[in-house]
């Protein structure tokens, strides 16, 4: 058989083989973009895992590094915020009870709802325990005993009673250690999460 | 337009048949004429006269697949204006490859023509092409039926146009090997 009447005879075959050729190319394009979604959830699961990651993570960092959430304007007292209106903050400064404007309770830019209680404060022993400022240790100093757990927590309102607590990342159940012969400070321990713990230092507030 | 539109148009003898099958299959018709003639004038005139092929024999024909129908109109007019050319001495060498590939196809021996009948050809071809890979298979089909460069095949397929030439390759001795076993000698 000659090339060219091979060629002729290549002519004859199946009608859906000529069009199935003809259209391969669309159905490749097709699978391509099934590829691409495939890719483009995987990604969106990925950030999505990434943010909740990193949402955790700084959960625990914020609990570690307590000076940068009570900055400059948590200086000397547990006084609360106003509710201002807009985004600048004023302190009324030796305030210890919310104030009427608290009842808005708008959010302020560091997400802690105005009129609540952001400096963590706890009574024990007739003393109100101020936190520290100090990053939370990993170790517990030497001489300070499990003496309770925080029993009641109220985010607007100064405690009166012993193991009772106000301010951010404190809750009811965090243990309590104190040393006798060290009344001026206790020690609150935090759940870090993923198995971490640390012990933040709280000041007795002498004024 | 859908196809069975433009079937109806031929079919009613209506001249916008013509327009509307250049203005869907224009491109794909001149695609199969180029790739065996290499030629842009020779090309666009199997194109027209693939046009009047259809024309004429639509009706009593009522093809069930437009596109493969002109397709093959196309090709063997652009194959007779090959040949012509080839004649002349004025033929490119690229479709001469495809032709050349082909011819490894046949056998060193051959039998009488007369011993081969076409249709069970057809067939028994058919029947081998059934038996691929649906990737194989469509390469085989843009090599051999269209005519296709390496390259666009290669394109077409998302592979190296190394893998194409290869696989080519292999479907020819497999193709070679079908039709021996089944007493076909071409």
């Amino acid at each position: 058989m000659k090339k060219e009447d091979l060629f002729e005879l290549m002519g004859n075959i199946d009608e859906k083989y000529i069009e199935e050729a003809e259209n391969y190319h669309k159905a490749k394009i097709d699978q391509r973009i099934f590829k691409y979604i495939g890719i483009a959830a995987s990604v969106i699961l990925v950030t999505g895992l990434l943010a909740v990651l990193i949402a955790v993570i700084g959960k625990g960092l914020s609990t570690t590094s307590p000076n940068e959430t009570y900055s400059t304007t948590m200086a000397t007292t547990g006084q609360n915020y106003e509710a201002t209106g807009d985004t600048e903050e004023t302190t009324t400064a030796e305030s210890t009870v919310p104030t009427e404007a608290t009842t808005t309770a708008p959010t302020d830019p560091t997400g802690v709802s105005s009129g609540m209680i952001e400096q963590p404060m706890i009574m024990y022993n007739g003393v109100l325990y101020k936190f520290s400022f100090s990053p939370v240790s990993e170790d517990l100093p030497e001489g300070f005993e499990l003496v309770g757990t925080i029993e009641y927590y109220d985010p607007e309102n100064i405690p009166t009673e012993d193991f009772q607590a106000t301010g951010t990342d404190l809750s009811v159940g965090q243990e309590i250690y104190a040393d006798p012969e060290r009344p001026n400070e206790i020690f609150v321990r935090y759940d870090l999460g993923e198995g971490w713990t640390g012990y933040g230092s709280f000041y007795a507030d002498n004024n | 337009m859908t196809d069975v539109d433009i079937i109806s148009l031929y079919w009613d003898r209506n001249e916008d048949a013509i327009l509307e099958t250049s203005r869907k299959y224009g491109n794909y018709c001149y695609t199969i004429a180029y790739n065996i003639l290499y030629n842009n004038e020779d090309s666009e005139e199997c194109v027209n006269d693939t046009y009047n092929k259809a024309w004429n024999t639509m009706p009593p024909q009522r093809p069930s697949l437009l596109s493969a129908f002109l397709g093959k109109i196309t090709r063997n007019i652009s194959l007779n204006r090959y040949k012509e050319n080839n004649a002349q001495k004025r033929s490119g060498n690229r479709f001469a490859v495809v032709l050349d590939e082909l011819a490894e196809l046949a056998s060193q021996d051959p039998g009488p023509e007369e011993n081969v009948i076409e249709g069970e050809l057809t067939k028994a071809v058919n029947s081998f092409l059934a038996s691929l890979p649906k990737d194989k298979r469509v390469m085989f089909v843009r090599r051999y039926f269209y005519a296709d460069d390496i390259g666009a095949i290669a394109k077409r397929m998302n592979v190296p146009e190394n893998n194409v030439s290869v696989a080519l390759r292999r479907i020819r001795i497999k193709m070679q090997e079908y039709l021996t076993e089944r007493g076909f000698e071409l």
